[in-house]
C-alpha cells in the first residue's frame, strides 16, 4: 500500500460517531504509520507464543523412522506406539539425514518443514544448568527446575524462563518492557493476549491487552444524540475524572485505557489489510485469526513490535491418548498452517515468528491409555526468517534406561529453554547484553562473547 | 476544583452534639458517638490534599446501622438478600456474626449428587437429549449446586469465609480435579465445616484430602526406591510450607520482615527442609474405592478409582522409612506414616509465621489489602491465643478480622491504604442478592457460573494455579503501586475483564448465563421493576442503591451523575437500568472501603 493510499483510507473511512475523541488518537496513529510507509523496508517484528497446555506428547508428534530407533520407540511406548505406516515420512534430507515421520494429523506442517519454514527443537527442557542423569540423581536439588513435572510450575517456567524460582513476571512481558518505547502508539500494549491475563507477558512496566476472537472488548453501551446520551455521558464522566483515592483511581483507569485501547484497536482494525485465507472454526485457530488480523492492522495501530500469546488447553493426556492427541494435533497443523498462510499473504513471513511451548512432554511408557507427565520434548518454530531443512537440539534414544532417561521415559532435557527463548528475544531487538536481565540463566548455557546464536536457527 | 464544606468520617441522622466550629459529633441511639470535621479547607488523613466531592460520603437516607451492617455485608458475604439485610440492621456486627456462625450449612457433597441427578431430569424434561459422555462426575455439577445455593442460601458469612479460604487452601477445576465434582464439593464441605474450627484441623484435613492429594501430587507419593531412581514427590512439602502456613521468610508478628544482621530477609525454610518433609507426605493413597472400582483400595490405585469423599489413607510400606527433620525438629523414625503426618501439620502449625502470614491474608481478602501492622498484630495474637489459651480458634481470628477498628470504625474510611477491590465474581453475586432472580419456567435456577468464567476468568474452585486468582503481595501498575500500595484483586482486572465488567454493568437486568445442558443460549434475568416507582424521585432511588449496592458510601459526585441521567428524557425502564448501570460502574461500588 502506498503513503497516497493509505492517507485517503484514513482520512475517511470507518469514522463512527465517535469522531471528537477518536479522531484525535488516530490522527496520531496515523502519522506514525504514514511515517513507517515512507521507509523502504517497513520495521516490523512479531513473536507469537502459543501455549499448548497441558504437556504435548511430542514424541507422538515426530517419530523417530529409522528401525532401530523405531524399535526402540515401539518397545518403550507399547500401546501407545503409532505405527510406521501411518506416520507421514518427512524427506530425511530436512532432519538431518535420518529418518523421522510427523503425526498422521499434521499434514499442514509437512509441507512447512518441506519448505523450511518449520523447525523442531528436540529435547528442550526446563534446565537450571546442563545436566544428566547422574547429576540429576545425586546432585542437590537446586540444580534442578523447581517443582519438575508438576503442570503449574513448569507451565509457569516455560513463560518466565526462570526455573529456579516462582517470578512474577513473565520472560515476554520482560522483553516488552524493553522494547515497548519503539511503538508510537503506547494505547494499545506492545504485548497481546488471546487468552487474557497470562504470566508470559507480565512485565515491570508492560501488561498485555486482552483480545478476544472478535477483537478488543469495548463499552458498547455509548450511544450519543439519544435518549441515552446522559448515560454515556455518566461513562465519560467517571471515567475521565481523577479521584483522589488510589484504589478508585487505579481501578476506573484500567477500564479508560482499555475502552480507549479498544477504540483505538477498532478502529485500526476496521481499516486493516485483508488476506484471503480461511480458518478453521476451533479455538485456536479462531484465536490466531485474530493475531494475524492484528498484525494486517499493525500500521494502523502505530506499531513495529508486538509479542502475542495464544494458549490451547487439554493437552494433559493421561487417557484417551491417541484419539484426543490426533484430534488436537489436527488444530494445531491446520491452525499454524492457515495463520502462517495468512501472514505470507501479508508478505509479513520474515517478520513473524511463532514458536511454540508445552510444560513437559510425556512419559514414553503407557499408562494404560495414556501417558503421565515428563520433561524434555519437541517444540516448534514456525516462520520465514529460520535457518530450516534441519533439526535443532539432539533428539534423544528412545530406548527405555537409556543414558538421558531417568524412568518410565523421562528424558533429561539437552537443549535448554534459555537457548531457544534467549535466540527469539535476540532475534526480535533485544541485545545480547541484556540477555542476562532477561534470562538470569543464560550463562550456564549460552556465554555472551560467542559470535553464534545460541541454537542457531534464526536467521538474523 | 470544587471544595466541599465538610470532611464526613462517617454521617448519622441526627446531630448528637456541636462541638465546635469545625468539629461536630454525630450518633444517636446507643451509639457510640463519631466525629466529622467541618471545614472547608478540610485535609485528608495522611494526605496533603483538600477533600473532594469524589471521596465525600453523601449519607442521605442511611442512618449508623444501615452503613455499618451493610460494610460488613460487603466483607463478610457474598451479597444478602435486601429482605435479610433489613433485620441484620437491627443487629450489632458480633451479634451477627454470633447468630450467622449458628445457621447450619449444606452438605454440598449431597448437593451436588443431587443437582447431578436434577439436572439430568431437567434437561430430559426440555426434550433434549442429556449425553452423559464420560463416568466421571465433571465439575459442572459441583459448580450448579454452589452457585444455585449462594443464590438462596442464608449461611452467608460461612459461605464467604469457605470462599475465602478455597483462595487460601486452592485446589482447581482448571486441571485434574476438575473431573471430580465429588472431590471439589467434599474439599468444600471441609472449608466450610473448619470456618468454626481450628486451623491445625483444616491443615490436617486438607493434607488428606484426596482432591488437594491429587492436585499437589502427594495422592500415590512413593516413598524413595533408590534402584528405580524413585524419590518422594516435593509438590506438597513446598507449598504446604509456603503457601499454606509459613510463607517464605520469617516474619514477626505484625507481618513485617524479620532481617538478619546484614539487613536481608531470613528464609523459613532450605530445599532440605522441603526434601524431608516430602518423605512424610508418602506413603497416602486412596481411603476408600469408588463406583468404579471393585475390591480393595491399595496403594498406586488409580484416582479414577476412587472415593474422593473419603480422606486418603496410609499404606504403611509406601511409606519412607526413619526419622525426619526439618525446620529444626525431628520425627522419630519406627512411628506410623499418619503418626508422623501428624507430627509435621502439628510443627508447621506451632511455627510463628502462620499468624501473621495467614492472619494478612485473610485480612486482605475481607476487609483491605493493605492492613497497618497494627491490625495484623492483633489478628496474629488471636491466633495465636484466643484468649482461652487456644491457638488457631478460626472464630476467633475471623471475629478478629471483622470487629477490628480498621474493619468497623469511620476513621479508617479516611486512610488512603484502606480498600479493596471487590471481586467480579462477588459483585456478579452481590447483584443477583439485592433483587429477585427470574427462575425459568419450571421455576429452577441452573446456572454453573459459566459467565463469570468467561467474563472474568473466575469460577469457584477455578484458579489458573496455586497461586490463587491472584497474589496477595500484587501491586498494579499506577496510582497504587506509585503509593507503594498492595492491589491483589486488581490482577483480575484487565482490558477484557474491565470492559466486560462495564458492560455487565449496563444491562443491570442480565445475570447467570443458563447451564449449557440446557441447550439454549440466555442469561437468568433480574427483576428490576420494584424500582420502577422511583423513576421521578431521583434521591429515592439513589437512597435505595446506596443501601443496597455501595452502603452508605456513595459519594456526592456520584449522586449527581446518576441524578443527572435520571433528569434526562429516558423513559421508566431505561431510566432504572442506566440509572443502575451507572451506579454498579461507578468506583465507590466496586471499590470496597
Amino acid at each position: 500500500m502506498n503513503r497516497r493510499n493509505f492517507l485517503k483510507i484514513g482520512g475517511c473511512t470507518g469514522m463512527g460517531y465517535l469522531t471528537l475523541y477518536n479522531s484525535a488518537i488516530n490522527l496520531k496513529a496515523i502519522g506514525a504509520a504514514a511515517l513507517d510507509n515512507s521507509e523502504s523496508t517497513e520495521d516490523y517484528k512479531a513473536m507469537v507464543c502459543i501455549l499448548l497446555a497441558g504437556g504435548n506428547d511430542s514424541y507422538n508428534m515426530l517419530v523417530p523412522m529409522e528401525p532401530s530407533a523405531y524399535k526402540a520407540y515401539a518397545d518403550s511406548r507399547s500401546n501407545m506406539a503409532l505405527a510406521t505406516k501411518n506416520l507421514i515420512a518427512l524427506d530425511p534430507s530436512l532432519t538431518g539425514g535420518v529418518p523421522y515421520g510427523l503425526h498422521p494429523a499434521m499434514p499442514e506442517l509437512e509441507d512447512l518443514v518441506s519448505s523450511g519454514e518449520c523447525v523442531f527443537i528436540n529435547n528442550i527442557g526446563t534446565l537450571v544448568a546442563p545436566t544428566n542423569k547422574a547429576k540429576y540423581l545425586n546432585g542437590s536439588s537446586r540444580d534442578i527446575p523447581l517443582g519438575l513435572f508438576s503442570h503449574s510450575d513448569q507451565e509457569q517456567q516455560w513463560q518466565t524462563g526462570i526455573p529456579t524460582d516462582r517470578v512474577r513476571t513473565g520472560w515476554g512481558g520482560r522483553v516488552a518492557d524493553l522494547l515497548k518505547d519503539m511503538n508510537t502508539n503506547q494505547k494499545v500494549s506492545i504485548s497481546l493476549s488471546m487468552n487474557g491475563t497470562n504470566l508470559f507477558q507480565q512485565g515491570n512496566e508492560t501488561v498485555p491487552y486482552s483480545l478476544n476472537t472478535g477483537g478488543a472488548e469495548i463499552i458498547w453501551a455509548y450511544n450519543r444524540g439519544n435518549e441515552w446520551d446522559s448515560r454515556s455521558q455518566a461513562i465519560d464522566s467517571l471515567m475521565y475524572y481523577n479521584y483522589q483515592d488510589a484504589f478508585k483511581q487505579t481501578y476506573m483507569d484500567e477500564i479508560r485505557k482499555s475502552q480507549e485501547g479498544g477504540e483505538v484497536f477498532r478502529d485500526a482494525y476496521n481499516r486493516r489489510e485483508y488476506f484471503s485465507t480461511n480458518f478453521d472454526n476451533d479455538e485456536l485457530s479462531s484465536r490466531l485469526k485474530m493475531v494475524a488480523n492484528t498484525i494486517a492492522a499493525r500500521k494502523f495501530l502505530g506499531v513495529k513490535r508486538q509479542v502475542f500469546f495464544v494458549a490451547m488447553g487439554g493437552f494433559d493426556h493421561h487417557d484417551y491418548l491417541l484419539d484426543y492427541h490426533t484430534r488436537d494435533l489436527k488444530r494445531v497443523s491446520r491452525a499454524i498452517s492457515s495463520f502462517y498462510s495468512a501472514i505470507k499473504e501479508l508478505k509479513l513471513e520474515k517478520q513473524v515468528t511463532t514458536f511454540t511451548i508445552s510444560e513437559f512432554a510425556r512419559t514414553l511408557t503407557s499408562n494404560g491409555d495414556g501417558s503421565d507427565h515428563a520433561w524434555g520434548g519437541t517444540s516448534m518454530v514456525i516462520g520465514g526468517s529460520l535457518n530450516g531443512n534441519k533439526m535443532y537440539g539432539k533428539y534423544p534414544n528412545l530406548k527405555l534406561n537409556d543414558d538421558l532417561d531417568i524412568g518410565n521415559g523421562v528424558f533429561i532435557p539437552t537443549t535448554s529453554t534459555d537457548e531457544y527463548f534467549a535466540e527469539l528475544a535476540l532475534w526480535f531487538g533485544v541485545s545480547k547484553n541484556e540477555l542476562p536481565t532477561i534470562f538470569p540463566g543464560i550463562k550456564n548455557f549460552y556465554s555472551l562473547s560467542n559470535p553464534n546464536l545460541p541454537l542457531g536457527f534464526m536467521k538474523m | 476544583m470544587k471544595v466541599i464544606n465538610f470532611v464526613i468520617a462517617c454521617f448519622f441522622l441526627i446531630p448528637f452534639k456541636g462541638s465546635g466550629q469545625n468539629t461536630i459529633t454525630y450518633g444517636g441511639r446507643g451509639i457510640k458517638p463519631y466525629q466529622i470535621i467541618s471545614s472547608d479547607q478540610a485535609k485528608l488523613k495522611d494526605s496533603p490534599d483538600t477533600l473532594r466531592d469524589d471521596s465525600v460520603m453523601d449519607g442521605t437516607g442511611m442512618d449508623y446501622n444501615w452503613y455499618n451492617m451493610g460494610r460488613l455485608m460487603r466483607q463478610a458475604t457474598l451479597g444478602v438478600n435486601f429482605n435479610d439485610m433489613k433485620e441484620f440492621v437491627k443487629m450489632t456486627p458480633e451479634k451477627w456474626i454470633d447468630e450467622q456462625l449458628k445457621v447450619p450449612s449444606p452438605n454440598m457433597l449431597e448437593k451436588t449428587s443431587q443437582m447431578r441427578k436434577e439436572s439430568r431430569d431437567y434437561v430430559i424434561s426440555l426434550g433434549y437429549d442429556f449425553k452423559d459422555d464420560t463416568v466421571l462426575t465433571r465439575s459442572e455439577y459441583f459448580n450448579l449446586a454452589w452457585w444455585r445455593h449462594n443464590v438462596e442460601n442464608q449461611d452467608y458469612l460461612k459461605q464467604k469465609l469457605a470462599y475465602v479460604l478455597s483462595q487460601i487452601f486452592v485446589i482447581s477445576s482448571v486441571v485434574d480435579v476438575g473431573e471430580f465434582a465429588h472431590g471439589m464439593a467434599s474439599f468444600y464441605d471441609l472449608l466450610l465445616k473448619q470456618t468454626t474450627g481450628n486451623f491445625k484441623d483444616l491443615l490436617l484435613g486438607v493434607s488428606l484430602h484426596p482432591s488437594m492429594g491429587f492436585y499437589l501430587s502427594h495422592f500415590n507419593n512413593s516413598k524413595s526406591i533408590p534402584e528405580r531412581n524413585i524419590h518422594p514427590d516435593e509438590n506438597y512439602a513446598r507449598e504446604i510450607m509456603q503457601l499454606f502456613t509459613i510463607g517464605l521468610h520469617q516474619l514477626n508478628i505484625d507481618g513485617s520482615l524479620k532481617r538478619d544482621s546484614l539487613g536481608n530477609p531470613i528464609p523459613t525454610y532450605s530445599q532440605k527442609d522441603i526434601k524431608e518433609l516430602a518423605k512424610v507426605f508418602t506413603g497416602l493413597s486412596a481411603g476408600k474405592a469408588g463406583n468404579f472400582e471393585r475390591g480393595n483400595t491399595r496403594f498406586g490405585m488409580n484416582v479414577y478409582g476412587t472415593d474422593f469423599s473419603v480422606p486418603m489413607a496410609m499404606y504403611e510400606e509406601w511409606h519412607e522409612f526413619g526419622g525426619k527433620s526439618f525446620l529444626g525438629w525431628y520425627i522419630p523414625s519406627g512411628q506410623k506414616g499418619m503418626k508422623d503426618i501428624e507430627m509435621a501439620v502439628d510443627i508447621l502449625f506451632r511455627h510463628p509465621n502462620v499468624g501473621p502470614f495467614i492472619g494478612k491474608q485473610l485480612i486482605q481478602k475481607l476487609v483491605t489489602s493493605n492492613p497497618s501492622p497494627a491490625y495484623i498484630k492483633k489478628v496474629a495474637e488471636t491466633f495465636n491465643d484466643n484468649g482461652k489459651g487456644v491457638r488457631g480458634d478460626m472464630t476467633a481470628v475471623f471475629k478478629a478480622i471483622l470487629l477490628h477498628p480498621e474493619a468497623r470504625s469511620c476513621e479508617s474510611l479516611q486512610s488512603p491504604s484502606q480498600g479493596k477491590l471487590q471481586e467480579p465474581m462477588v459483585r456478579l453475586m452481590e447483584r443477583t442478592r439485592n433483587y429477585k432472580l427470574i427462575p425459568d419456567a419450571n421455576n429452577k435456577i441452573f446456572t454453573d457460573g459459566g459467565d463469570s468464567r468467561w467474563r472474568f476468568d473466575q469460577n469457584i474452585l477455578s484458579a489458573p494455579n496455586v497461586f490463587n486468582f491472584y497474589l496477595p503481595t500484587y501491586s498494579p501498575l499506577g496510582e497504587l503501586r506509585n503509593n507503594n500500595l498492595l492491589g491483589p484483586e486488581f490482577q483480575m482486572h484487565n482490558s477484557t475483564s474491565s470492559i466486560r465488567w462495564a458492560n455487565s454493568a449496563m444491562s443491570p437486568d442480565w445475570l447467570m448465563n443458563y447451564y449449557w445442558r440446557m441447550q439454549r443460549e440466555g442469561f437468568y434475568e433480574l427483576e428490576l421493576s420494584e424500582l420502577y416507582p422511583y423513576a421521578n424521585d431521583p434521591e429515592a432511588l439513589l437512597n435505595q442503591f446506596d443501601k443496597r449496592f455501595t452502603k452508605g458510601q456513595l459519594t456526592t459526585r456520584t449522586r449527581r451523575l446518576i441524578k443527572y441521567n435520571m433528569e434526562r428524557n429516558l423513559n421508566t425502564k431505561n431510566r432504572i437500568h442506566s440509572s443502575l448501570g451507572i451506579l454498579l460502574l461507578s468506583p465507590e461500588y466496586n471499590i470496597l472501603k
